[in-house]
């Protein structure tokens, strides 16, 4: 996959990870791993640009004895996913083209 | 390799940073090795389960700003060397008229190309408000040339509908190419930013 491209699909993910509950690191990349490949070194970029776009907001949370960053989706983060949803339609379009699929 | 190597490495490998700049990564790093040992994973698991130590510190240098990793090599660089020597400051001054010229043409030459890429996108949007300023135009011009006879107003209302139209379909090409363009733009600007990105077989 095109790295602008995973990027960008990643960055969603994440995004999506968060829409139900809020979540910190490891949790993210267990949820997101069995559908797209992320390790900590794409992840720790990506939360960073979430939070700095003010997509999520973090917070942390006193647990076994040291400090757990919680990450939460905003109302800009679960917009930022209908629109990527809404921008994917038109490439699924292509994509029906391109296959040969609907003649 | 256990939690207390690996960060250290990591740490180590990216020493020529500022701590601020290091911290947090690092610290995002013993939280998944921490999450991982809650998991009944042992350290050296856990550890194995991460990146290297080198791709690991690759992604973190990737996600800094420019200034602040040139400003760091140019400080290890002076460091390495025990200060400036005065070799080097009668060579740099020798050799300014260069090194200077190459590098404000290089910076030009940078500067240039977003100066173009910004001035095409700007021309693209004139093009689409001339557009609709016409269409409107048009369209108005309509019926103030209605007195004059139908068929002016009708060659001036449909004059004013294409124009309108045309306004219309290519704000959103022009929308997509002004995409594709910043995109250029962001790969060109992450290409110089490589540059100064330490290399791997340089560590």
């Amino acid at each position: 996959m095109d790295a602008q491209l995973r990027r960008g699909v990643l960055e969603i993910c994440v995004l999506k990870a968060l829409e139900k509950q809020d979540s910190y690191g490891y949790q993210i990349i267990k949820d997101v791993s069995p559908y797209v490949q992320i390790s900590e070194s794409t992840l720790y970029p990506i939360l960073k640009r979430v939070c700095a776009a003010g997509y999520v907001t973090e917070y942390s949370v006193a647990h076994n004895g040291r400090l757990r960053r919680y990450y939460r989706l905003t109302e800009a983060g679960a917009a930022r996913i209908g629109e990527f949803l809404r921008e994917w339609e038109d490439i699924m379009r292509a994509y029906s083209f391109i296959k040969g699929e609907g003649r | 390799m256990n939690k207390t190597e690996y960060l250290a490495a990591l740490r180590q490998r990216l020493s020529y940073l500022p701590p601020e700049a290091v911290n947090g990564p690092i610290g995002f790093y013993a939280e998944c090795i921490d999450e991982r040992l809650e998991d009944g994973m042992t350290e050296e698991e856990a550890v194995a389960a991460l990146d290297s130590v080198e791709d690991a510190a690759r992604s973190i240098e990737a996600d800094l700003p420019l200034a602040t990793i040139v400003k760091q090599r140019v400080k290890e660089k002076k460091e390495r060397s025990g200060g400036t020597r005065p070799l080097w400051i009668v060579l740099a001054i020798v050799g300014s008229p260069i090194w200077l010229s190459l590098l404000i043409t290089a910076a030009a030459l940078v500067l240039t190309v977003y100066v173009v890429l910004w001035a095409v996108i700007i021309s693209l949007y004139a093009v689409v408000l001339s557009l609709a300023a016409a269409g409107v135009a048009g369209i108005v011009g309509g019926f103030w040339f209605l007195p004059a006879g139908w068929s002016s107003a009708l060659l001036c209302f449909g004059g004013g509908l294409v124009c309108a139209g045309l306004a219309i379909l290519l704000f959103f090409a022009f929308t997509q190419v002004a995409r594709w363009l910043l995109l250029l733009g962001k790969k060109l600007w992450l290409g110089v930013k490589a540059l100064f990105i330490r290399k791997k077989e340089s560590k």
